[in-house]
């Protein structure tokens, strides 16, 4: 019997190594091997070995697997004099790559505080309307034309539909509730004789009854729905809003005068509207008053409706949107022609998706799609991603620096586990540093930001947040993890042996292959920002210098608040006196303006409408002149009050199938409901009547003095400052009861802009962070280049190598990564930004130009910031590289 | 009187222990208890009644040399610590105690 036959089987030894506790194995295994020779000897091998295997389950025992918890007990597992050490090596570590560490720094904080801004941005934007109750089972009705898609979602609903649907739905007769709306309105208010007038801007001023407070939640403070908003002739307002009519005096049973034309008594008092609504009422009028307020309701047309007027519908639970919206149908087709049921019909809109719906408006008056929340958030981690990249690049890079102190620890009896621990929490410390620093950053940068997103933001303090510091130390562990984990795992891994030789290598294939792609990945990320900046800031650009078919410049809009024609007139001849004013004109609407009659007309001898949309501009003989506009043909209409001629625009002709603007000349037609038809007897040229998100429309001019609300002003070279106040005094002195507002033309068309404006500046700080954080990252690659190839540069340079050769060396590497990334970021930027364009009817094509350009624009931004280190190299004395052996 | 718990094997392993003075390890103590029981006493019994035993600190080991039969691998070698010896003895004047009490002692059956 050979020695080699006298083994125990060897899987049960595999198993009992496996399975039994260090500590205890050798001495098992040796008695098992020594009973197990005895066996063998006395009763052969075979039975030896199954009476080993018959003795392996015994050891399944908690007693013998159970490990040690340390052989060296004494010390606990987090030690502070440890804790403590690595606290010391890691101050002493930063303060000897001081520049690694500032990098690190500014990169994370940068990352950090755009995640934080990111996070409030989008908390906010997700918050809309979320602290009303069963807020998923209210609906907005609108009523939607097929044919004119996307933009065919109107959000008025006729009047009398609101009586119609409570008689035909008995079971939501409750939960069905009008919301109209005022906007632009002056509310007047007197106190011991005084009039104060104040300008209600926005939809603050709303008509509701109490069913309404059944669909959303209010906090009354005062009153309730049923005691205050029954009665006609009664008001609610929110705290905010009884302060500034009433300051704080009790204004229960006060006065207040909507559009100098009706009394509303307060009689309740609510708490205001949170920010976070697309309901931002502050002054709630009984709907019973809305019957006998004004013109504009009528309770029998069925065709018209009002943008501001929209209805609301709580579904109970059995209720879906599906089985609403089919109950519908029949009662479109009840109610409308079959003509018009064909073509419309009313759907429902989830109140949830208000905020988010770029189709339809809101009365918060703004929108933000899913798509834009989630590409700020994209945005956000890429960049977040790019400084942990930075992190990991040169962490890497440093590791070898550490290899002795590696060595070191691994021979004094570090374990694995506490080594990644030790560069894990210094990770740690730079995170948190970086974090506290953001938080102090976005703090400062909140007011900037929340006024480029048009997010309310005063008062916000992020320290106070509770959510905000949830999320902060989510940022930490995330970071810290992606950041920390492969450095740690590089540095922990090195073999003692080599590690203290000097012998790690860390400029490995692998390494540097990951380091050159974690480059390529930053700088595709920034590219991808950079180019979608430059192709925004050209559109807007492009915006800016079309020509638009009339001026905007120096011209100043003032309000005609009634239809008054002697004040008219009068404002008009007195403002004639002053000096400064070149000409002025009396119209509805200015010429590109996204507030628009639409009508239908009957041309020549049509007894229908013609079924494509006008726009109508009525406006004095001025207008033209005023606005720098051309005429194509005929003549200009004659001044009158009422409609006598039109002039139309080369965009109707066109659509009438004519080709010269001549022919149209002497035709006639009639707009509106009315049945008299006058002639054409000008063609002026083409103006953009909307903003340029849309085409021209044809457009119909002519006089209708009744309807002129606005005036402009064009300003000569020569008008001084004082102007503006001397047309405030006439205009003041002709209408004493309303309040002066001025818009400049110009700014109100920027205005319409504004979203994509917004959009824009948000890009341009994104890309500038972006590149920023790249190259950090580079510059900290490049100096550790240098500096591992100190020496072969320094036997190139006494072999005759010129400082410009060395350059070269250095830059073409790091060169031609940042080529790759932007032939990768070159589609993704194309993709996004053409689909940003294509809301635009006016816009740029996207050219080569643009590509090259951000490329051009980063190479030599990267070139720059590799040569801080690599001219250094390149100028380095060759002799002090090589004698440092 | 109050103290540990000491099943009946693991009495007799602590009495084998301590018979074995200098030379207890795993198959001495399995070989010794077989002879003079007459029981089958498994290896991994014996190592589990040591393990418990040293747990409650009645005995403790230290490793011996490594020797070639038994693959290189070093023995546990165990002694009887003081406590050990305490309880022992303690045991056994529990049971004397009650043998002088017995008013008829049994008679020995010899074969």
């Amino acid at each position: 019997m050979t020695k080699q036959d006298l083994k125990p089987p060897l899987f049960a030894v595999r198993f009992l190594t496996w399975l039994i506790a260090p500590h205890l194995l050798e001495s098992i295994l040796g008695d098992m091997q020594e009973t197990f020779d005895q066996n063998a000897k006395r009763l052969g091998k075979r039975k030896a070995q199954w009476m080993y295997w018959s003795e392996m389950p015994g050891y399944i025992k908690p007693e013998f697997i159970r490990r040690k918890q340390n052989t060296y007990q004494s010390s606990p597992i987090i030690s502070h004099y440890m804790i403590r050490n690595y606290f010391k090596i890691a101050i002493r570590n930063f303060r000897n790559n001081k520049a690694y560490t500032l990098i690190n720094v500014i990169g994370l904080t940068l990352g950090l505080a755009c995640c934080v801004l990111v996070f409030f941005t989008v908390r906010y934007e997700l918050s809309f309307d979320a602290h009303h109750k069963d807020i998923g089972q209210v609906y907005r009705l609108l009523r939607y034309t097929k044919e004119r898609g996307d933009k065919g979602l109107a959000t008025g609903i006729p009047l009398p539909v609101l009586d119609a649907l409570k008689n035909d739905f008995p079971a939501l007769k409750n939960q069905i509730a009008c919301t109209y709306a005022l906007k632009g309105t002056l509310v007047t208010v007197e106190q011991e004789g005084n009039k104060k007038k104040f300008d209600e801007d926005y939809y603050a001023i709303a008509f509701v009854g109490p069913e309404y407070f059944r669909l959303l939640n209010y906090e009354w403070i005062k009153g309730s729905p049923e005691a205050s908003l029954t009665n006609p002739g009664s008001v609610v307002l929110s705290e905010k809003q009884a302060e500034r009519y009433f300051g704080k005096a009790d204004p229960m049973g006060k006065t207040i005068r909507i559009n100098n034309q009706k009394d509303f008594v307060v009689s309740g008092l609510i708490a205001d509207p949170p920010a976070t609504t697309n309901f931002p009422f502050t002054t709630l009028i009984s709907f019973s008053s809305l019957k006998d307020y004004g013109a504009y309701t009528n309770w029998d047309d069925w065709a018209s409706s009002y943008g501001g007027g929209q209805m609301y519908v709580k579904l109970p639970q059995s209720m879906n949107q599906a089985d609403f919206e089919k109950q519908l149908t029949g009662f479109n087709k009840k109610y409308y022609d079959a003509k018009a049921a064909a073509e419309t019909s009313f759907i429902l809109q989830a109140v949830n998706d208000i905020h988010f719906d770029n189709r339809t408006s809101n009365y918060a008056g703004r929108t933000i799609s899913k798509g834009m929340i989630w590409t700020m958030v994209l945005v956000g981690s890429f960049i977040l991603i790019a400084a942990c990249v930075n992190f990991v690049n040169l962490a890497t890079a440093q590791a070898i620096r550490r290899s002795r102190e590696v060595g070191v620890r691994k021979v004094l009896g570090s374990t694995r586990f506490q080594l990644l621990r030790q560069y894990f929490s210094e990770t740690a410390f730079i995170t948190v540093l970086s974090v506290l620093l953001a938080l102090i950053a976005s703090q400062l940068a909140l007011p900037y930001v929340a006024s480029v997103l048009n997010i309310p933001a005063q008062g916000v303090m992020f320290i106070s947040d509770p959510v905000v510091l949830a999320f902060m130390f989510a940022l930490v562990v995330i970071t810290t993890i992606l950041a920390g984990f492969y450095p740690a795992m590089v540095l922990s891994g090195f073999q003692p042996i080599l590690a203290l030789k000097g012998k790690v290598k860390t400029g490995g294939s692998g390494q540097a292959h990951l380091r050159r792609s974690l480059i390529v990945l930053q700088f595709t990320i920034s590219q991808v920002v950079l180019i979608g900046t430059v192709i925004a800031y050209n559109q807007m650009q492009y915006f800016q210098t079309m020509d638009l078919g009339f001026e905007k410049d120096e011209i100043v809009n003032i309000t005609i608040p009634e239809s008054d024609f002697a004040k008219m007139e009068s404002l008009k001849s007195r403002l004639a006196s002053e000096t400064g004013i070149r000409s002025m004109s009396q119209s509805q609407f200015t010429p590109m303006s996204q507030s628009n009659w639409q009508t239908g007309f009957k041309y020549e001898n049509d007894t229908e409408f013609l079924n494509f949309e006008i726009v109508m501009r009525p406006a004095d003989t001025a207008y033209v002149h005023t606005y720098g506009m051309e005429m194509a043909a005929g003549r200009m209409y004659l001044p009158s009050d009422s409609i006598r001629e039109y002039v139309v625009n080369e965009a109707f002709v066109k659509a009438m199938g004519m080709k010269r603007p001549q022919e149209i000349i002497g035709k006639r037609m009639a707009i509106g409901g009315s049945d008299y038809k006058f002639p054409i007897v000008g063609v002026i040229k083409n103006f953009n009547t909307y903003s340029l998100h849309r085409e021209i429309i044809p457009c119909v001019m002519t006089t209708l003095k009744g309807n002129y609300s606005k005036m402009g002003i064009k300003l000569s070279a020569h008008s001084d400052k004082n102007l503006l106040s001397r047309i405030e005094k006439v205009w003041s002195s002709v209408y004493p009861d309303y309040l002066f507002k001025y818009t400049f033309y110009d700014e109100t068309l920027n205005s319409y802009y504004s979203k994509e404006e917004k959009l824009f500046s948000l890009f341009r700080i994104l890309a500038g962070i972006a590149v920023f954080i790249g190259c950090l990252g580079l510059y900290g690659v490049v100096a550790f280049m240098v500096e591992s190839r100190t020496k072969e540069m320094g036997i190139r340079k006494a072999i005759g190598a010129t400082a410009f050769n060395i350059f070269g060396l250095f830059s073409i590497d790091f060169v031609k990564l940042v080529v790759i990334a932007l032939v990768i970021a070159s589609p993704v930027a194309w993709y996004g930004m053409s689909q940003w364009l294509q809301d635009f009817t006016y816009r740029i094509s996207i050219s080569w130009w643009m590509f090259a350009v951000t490329g051009i624009v980063v190479i030599f931004i990267a070139l720059i910031t590799i040569s801080f280190q690599s001219v250094k190299a390149a100028l380095m004395n060759p002799v002090k590289a090589l004698r440092s052996e | 009187m109050k103290r540990t718990y000491l099943g009946e094997f693991e009495e007799i392993v602590l009495l084998t222990v301590a018979v074995n003075e200098g030379q207890a390890y795993g198959v001495v103590l399995m070989n010794e208890i077989t002879e003079q029981t007459g029981r089958d006493v498994r290896l991994n019994q014996v190592h589990s009644a040591l393990q418990r035993l040293e747990d409650k600190g009645m005995v403790k080991s230290t490793l011996g040399e490594p020797t070639a039969e038994r693959g290189g691998r070093r023995k546990r070698l165990f002694t009887v610590t003081a406590y050990g010896h305490r309880t022992l003895q303690e045991i056994q004047e529990v049971r004397v105690s009650f043998w002088s009490r017995l008013v008829n002692p049994f008679k020995l059956i010899v074969h």
